[in-house]
C-alpha cells in the first residue's frame, strides 16, 4: 500500500480510468458506498457500470424473485435463476465482475426505509419508481443529506434527475496549456419542488418550442403513470407547452405503444450516463447533471433542463 | 401533413435488424459493451472477431473478461461469457486479424450491418474499405476519456471514414530528438525511438533514415556528427554483456561526453539555454544507497533515483539481451524493465537540458500513447451504435445524425446530421464492377488491351494498382505475367484499382481537358466458372459497358498529386506514436487522437478536400 492506499495491483487495474480522473478521485470511489434501489434492467446496467469502476460497496435493494421476463430484460439473469432471489441472483454476477467491490443486499420495501438506513449510504441511486416512491427516496436522502439520483427508461425514451442538495465539485481547465482546477458548487432542489413549475413558464418562447415530445411524455409516465396520447398532451399543456409545436401523431402513437419496452441499448445509453453522472458527483469533479436530463433515442437528443 | 416516405416505423425496423447477421469488428471496450446489446436485442446471428488477448489493465470496462482471462483470446472469451446473457442467439468468435485477406468482399457480403469496435485507424480505415465495396452499412464508433462519437457509412449516401483526411500522426525533426530537445516528450522520444533501440533493439533495424537527409552543408556536419555518436553507441552495445563497467561507459558517453560536444556546437545555443553535462562519480555516489529500483511509479524521481534506476535497468536488459539469441528487445510500455530504461534515461536527459522531469506512471502514458477509457463511455456509445443503426433499417436517411458524446449544461450529446460523401474522397468516390476471369490465363497485357482500353475506354494514361502500382504506360515489366503470377486471383475476389484519364475518342486521340479524369475504378476479380464458348477468351465482360464518370474539378489544383508517394523527409523519421501492434490498448477514436500506423497507401490519392467549416466544428464539438 503506498500513500493513495492502493496497492499495485489495483493501480494497474483502474490505469485507464485513474489518468482521467487522478488518484483522488479514484480513492473516493473506493470509499464510497452507494445504495442502487429496485434491479431493474436499468439498475442491473448502472451496477455494472459502478462495479467495474471500483466503488467501495454496492448495496443492491430490491424484494422480488426473479420472473421470465427479467431473464428477457437483464442481461446478468439467466433461466436457472427463476424464482430465486433477484438481488441475490444479480450479486452473484457482479462480485465476479470486480472483487474488489463489496456487495451487499437490502431486503427492506421501498415503504419501509428509514433515514437511518439510507444515512448510512454516500448516495442513492433509484430506477424505475412511481413517482411518489420517487419522492419518498428523495425526502429520506435530503433528510439525511444523501445526493441522490432518480432514473427510468421507458421504451426509446430515459430519463434521470439529479438531486445532489448542496454540491461542491472542481472541474479541470485549460488556461495558457496548463491545466487549472476550479472549485465550483451548484443547490439542488427537491424532485416535489422541481417538478412543481412548469417548464413552459422558465423558459423563453423560442426555446419553449423546441422541447422535445419526449418531455411531456416522460412525464405524464413519471408522474401519472400513463402513456396514452390525451395524457401526454394534457401534460404538455400543464407543463406550459404548446402541443401543436411539440407533439405530432406518431411520437404519440410510438410512445404508448412503446413505453413498458426495456430495450437494451436505450438502457445502456441512459445507465452508461446515469453511473459517470454518479461517480463524478461521488468524487466531486465535473458539472453534474443540473437536474433532469432526458434522452430520446428517436431524434438521438439529450437536453437537460434546469427544473 | 404526412409527407411521402419509405421509412419504416420502429418495430418494423427492429424486426429487420433481428433477422439480421451483423459483423462486429473488435471486441474490447466498445466491443464488449455492443455484444451484449445485440444479445439483448435479439439479433440473429453475430460474427465477432478481435486479434488480441486480455490485459488487465482492460477489466475495468471490458466486462466480459475476468482476472483469470487474462493473455487469452478476447473474441473467444467475450462469445463464451456473453453466450449465458442469450441463448438464442448464434455467435461466432474468430481470434483474427481482420486485415487477413480470407475476410474479404465476398465474406463481407453475409452481414446485413458490420459494427466497428476498433482500437486503430489502419484497421478502421480498411473496415470502411470492404465495406464500400460490399455495399453493406457500418457503423463506426470510437471514445476517448469522456468523449465518444457514433458515426453511420453507407455507401453513396453518407460521408465514408475517408471523406475527411484524420490527422496524421504528430512527428518531430531529428535534430530537435537528438540535439535540442525542449519539451518532455522530445526526451521520451529520444529515449524510446532512439536511445533504446540502439542499445537493446534489434541491430538490423538501426539507424534507418539518418541518410539522404543532410540538406546544407550546417546539417551535413551534424549528421555526421550524429553517425559518429550512433557508432560510438554501437561499439558500447557490444560490450554491453561482456563490460562489467558497461553502464558507466554508456552514462559517460551519452550524459557527459555527448552533451559536451553538444555544447561546443557554434551557434546552437545563441538563443537557447546550453545543456549541462551530468557527473557520473558525482551521482553515482550520492545513488549508492538507492539499492532498489522499485520506485514509486507516481513519484517524480530525483536525479539521483533516475541514475539509479536507469543503472538498474541497464543491468537487467544487459542480462535479458545475453538470454536472448541476440535478436534484441524492443520497447513495451507494460514491460517493466524497457519502462523503467525509458523514464529514468528521458528524465536524466530532461534535467540536462533544463526541462521539467516527469513521473514513470504519466512517461508511459506519452511513451505508450495511453488513451484513458472507462466503461460507461463505452456503453453510451456502444448503445448509440445500435439505435443508430436502427436508423438505417429504418430507411431514415434524413435522420442519420453523427452523434457525439461530450456533455454540457444543456446536453449530453449533440447530433449533426451526415453530410453527403466527399466527392473528392479517394476513398469513396469510385465505380465498382466486377470481372470474372481465369486468373492462370489471362495475361496482364491483354487485360489492359482488351479490358481496359477496348471495352472501358481508358487512354493510354491508364495505371493498375494492386496495393502496389503493377502497370501503367512507364511500367511495362509485368505485361507478359499472368494475373495468377501477380498474386490477383478470383477466388480471393482481389481489387485492384484502375487509375485513368478520361476515355479514348475513336480516332484515338483524348479529348481536349488534360486534368480530365475519372473517378477510380475498383475492379472486383471474381472466378470465371467454365470457359466462355466461342471465342475461349479468359475473361468475361460484363454485358453493358461500363461507363466510369469523370471526377469533379477539384478544389484546390494546387494539391493534386503532391501527397501520391511517401516520401520520407527529416520530418517523418522520429514518430511520436507508436507502430500499429504497440497499440492495441487504445479504444479510441475519432481520428484526432489515433496515430497514422503507417500503412502503405493502396491507392494513389490525388485530391484532398478543403476542409469545410462543418468539419471544423466537427472536430470542436467533439473535443469540447
Amino acid at each position: 500500500m503506498d500513500k493513495n492506499g492502493m496497492n499495485p495491483e489495483e493501480i494497474a487495474l483502474y490505469d485507464r480510468q485513474i489518468r482521467l480522473w487522478g488518484f483522488n478521485a479514484q480513492q473516493a470511489l473506493k470509499q464510497s458506498r452507494v445504495l442502487l434501489i429496485t434491479a431493474s434492467p436499468l439498475s442491473n446496467e448502472i451496477a455494472k457500470n459502478l462495479v467495474l469502476a471500483g466503488i467501495g460497496e454496492l448495496c443492491l435493494q430490491d424484494t422480488h424473485s426473479v420472473e421470465m421476463q427479467d431473464v428477457h430484460d437483464q442481461f446478468f439473469l439467466e433461466d436457472s435463476n427463476i424464482g430465486k432471489s433477484k438481488v441475490s441472483s444479480l450479486i452473484e454476477k457482479l462480485k465476479d465482475l470486480n472483487p474488489l467491490v463489496k456487495l451487499s443486499s437490502l431486503n427492506t420495501p421501498i415503504a419501509e426505509l428509514s433515514e437511518s438506513i439510507i444515512s448510512s449510504f454516500q448516495m442513492v441511486i433509484a430506477t424505475q419508481l412511481q413517482y411518489d416512491d420517487f419522492c419518498k427516496v428523495n425526502n429520506l436522502c435530503r433528510t439525511s443529506k444523501r445526493p441522490m439520483y432518480a432514473s427510468s427508461c421507458y421504451g426509446l425514451y430515459g430519463f434521470a434527475f439529479a438531486d445532489l442538495i448542496d454540491h461542491e465539485f472542481v472541474i479541470e481547465k485549460t488556461v495558457e496549456n496548463t491545466k487549472v482546477e476550479q472549485a465550483m458548487s451548484t443547490s439542488q432542489k427537491p424532485m416535489q419542488v422541481a417538478f412543481d413549475t412548469a417548464l413552459g413558464s422558465k423558459l423563453k418562447p423560442r426555446l419553449a418550442k423546441k422541447v422535445p415530445a419526449a418531455y411531456p411524455a416522460l412525464l405524464s409516465v413519471l408522474k401519472h403513470n400513463r402513456s396514452d396520447p390525451d395524457s401526454i398532451k394534457k401534460m404538455c399543456l400543464e407543463q406550459k407547452l404548446d402541443p401543436s409545436a411539440i407533439l405530432n401523431e406518431s411520437f404519440l402513437n410510438d410512445f404508448s405503444q412503446n413505453s413498458n419496452f426495456q430495450w437494451m441499448p436505450v438502457i445502456s445509453i441512459v445507465g452508461g450516463v446515469v453511473s459517470q453522472d454518479a461517480l463524478n458527483a461521488i468524487s466531486k469533479r465535473q458539472y453534474p447533471i443540473d437536474n433532469f436530463w432526458i434522452f430520446d433515442a428517436e431524434t438521438s437528443t439529450g437536453p437537460i433542463y434546469m427544473l | 401533413m404526412s409527407k411521402i416516405s419509405n421509412k419504416v416505423g420502429f418495430g418494423e425496423a427492429l424486426r429487420r435488424f433481428q433477422e439480421s447477421k451483423v459483423l462486429l469488428v473488435g471486441a474490447g471496450g466498445i466491443g464488449c459493451e455492443l455484444l451484449k446489446n445485440l444479445l439483448m436485442s435479439n439479433v440473429r446471428e453475430i460474427c465477432i472477431i478481435d486479434l488480441d488477448t486480455i490485459d488487465l489493465s482492460n477489466l475495468n470496462r471490458q466486462f466480459l473478461f475476468r482476472k483469470h482471462h487474462v493473455k487469452q483470446a478476447k473474441a473467444i472469451v467475450a462469445m463464451k461469457t456473453a453466450q449465458s446473457f442469450n441463448p438464442n442467439v448464434k455467435i461466432e468468435a474468430i481470434q483474427a486479424n481482420i486485415k487477413e485477406p480470407r475476410f474479404n468482399i465476398s465474406w463481407f457480403r453475409q452481414f446485413g450491418m458490420v459494427f466497428n469496435a476498433l482500437d486503430n485507424l489502419d484497421a478502421r480505415r480498411h473496415v470502411n474499405k470492404l465495406c464500400l465495396l460490399a455495399n453493406i452499412p457500418l457503423v463506426e464508433s470510437g471514445t476517448t476519456g469522456f468523449l465518444g462519437q457514433v458515426q453511420v457509412i453507407a455507401h453513396g449516401k453518407t460521408e465514408c471514414y475517408d471523406c475527411n483526411p484524420k490527422q496524421q500522426a504528430k512527428v518531430y525533426p531529428v535534430c530537435t530528438i537528438r540535439s535540442t530537445p525542449s519539451q518532455p516528450i522530445h526526451c521520451i522520444v529520444w529515449a524510446k525511438s532512439y536511445f533504446f533501440p540502439q542499445l537493446f533493439g534489434d541491430n538490423e533495424e538501426n539507424d534507418e533514415g539518418i541518410q539522404n537527409i543532410a540538406q546544407n552543408e550546417a546539417q551535413k556536419k551534424e549528421i555526421e556528427e550524429l553517425a559518429r555518436e550512433t557508432a560510438e553507441l554501437a561499439e558500447l552495445r557490444n560490450s554491453l554483456v561482456t563490460d562489467s563497467n558497461a553502464f558507466e561507459k554508456i552514462f559517460e558517453k551519452i550524459y557527459h561526453r555527448d552533451i559536451a560536444r553538444l555544447r561546443a556546437v557554434p551557434d546552437m545555443w545563441t538563443y537557447r539555454t546550453a545543456p549541462t553535462v551530468l557527473d557520473l562519480n558525482e551521482l553515482g555516489q550520492k545513488a549508492v544507497h538507492l539499492s532498489s529500483p522499485w520506485l514509486d511509479e507516481q513519484k517524480i524521481w530525483t536525479l539521483e533515483e533516475n541514475f539509479a534506476v536507469l543503472k538498474s535497468s541497464i543491468q537487467r536488459l544487459s542480462q535479458r539481451l545475453k538470454n536472448c539469441n541476440s535478436e534484441g528487445l524492443s520497447f513495451d510500455k507494460d514491460d517493466k524493465d524497457t519502462m523503467d530504461f525509458v523514464a529514468a534515461s528521458a528524465n536524466l536527459r530532461a534535467y540536462s537540458f533544463g526541462i521539467e522531469q516527469h513521473s514513470e506512471f504519466d512517461i508511459k502514458q506519452m511513451a505508450g500513447n495511453i488513451i484513458p477509457a472507462i466503461a460507461t463511455t463505452n456503453a453510451v456509445i456502444a448503445g448509440l451504435c445500435v439505435t443508430q443503426a436502427l436508423k438505417v433499417y429504418q430507411n431514415d436517411n434524413d435522420e442519420l445524425k453523427n452523434v457525439f458524446m461530450a456533455k454540457r449544461a444543456d446536453r449530453v450529446f449533440h447530433g449533426e446530421k451526415v453530410c453527403k460523401p466527399n466527392p473528392y474522397c479517394a476513398t469513396c468516390s469510385f465505380k465498382h464492377m466486377q470481372l470474372p476471369v481465369d486468373h492462370y490465363r489471362l495475361l496482364l497485357k491483354d487485360f489492359v488491351k482488351y479490358i481496359l482500353h477496348d471495352f472501358l475506354r481508358y487512354s493510354e494514361e491508364v495505371s493498375v494498382i494492386k496495393e502496389d502500382l503493377i502497370y501503367d504506360v512507364d511500367f511495362e515489366d509485368n505485361c507478359e505475367s499472368t494475373l495468377a503470377d501477380l498474386g490477383i486471383s478470383g477466388n480471393n475476389n482481389t481489387v485492384l484499382t484502375i487509375l485513368g484519364e478520361e476515355e479514348r475518342s475513336d480516332n484515338g486521340k483524348t479529348a481536349d481537358s488534360q486534368n480530365v479524369t475519372r473517378i477510380p475504378l475498383l475492379l472486383e476479380v471474381l472466378p470465371m466458372d467454365g470457359h466462355t464458348d466461342a471465342s475461349n477468351i479468359p475473361y468475361r465482360l460484363p454485358s453493358e459497358t461500363t461507363v466510369i464518370p469523370l471526377k469533379p474539378e477539384p478544389l484546390r489544383s494546387s494539391e493534386a498529386g503532391k501527397e501520391s508517394t511517401d516520401t520520407k523527409g527529416v520530418d517523418d523519421i522520429f514518430e511520436v506514436m507508436p507502430s500499429e501492434n504497440e497499440i492495441i490498448d487504445i479504444e479510441v477514436i475519432d481520428g484526432e487522437d489515433v496515430p497514422n500506423s503507417g500503412s502503405p497507401k493502396p491507392r494513389v490519392s490525388s485530391l484532398k478536400r478543403k476542409p469545410s467549416t462543418t468539419d471544423e466544428t466537427d472536430t470542436k464539438k467533439s473535443k469540447n
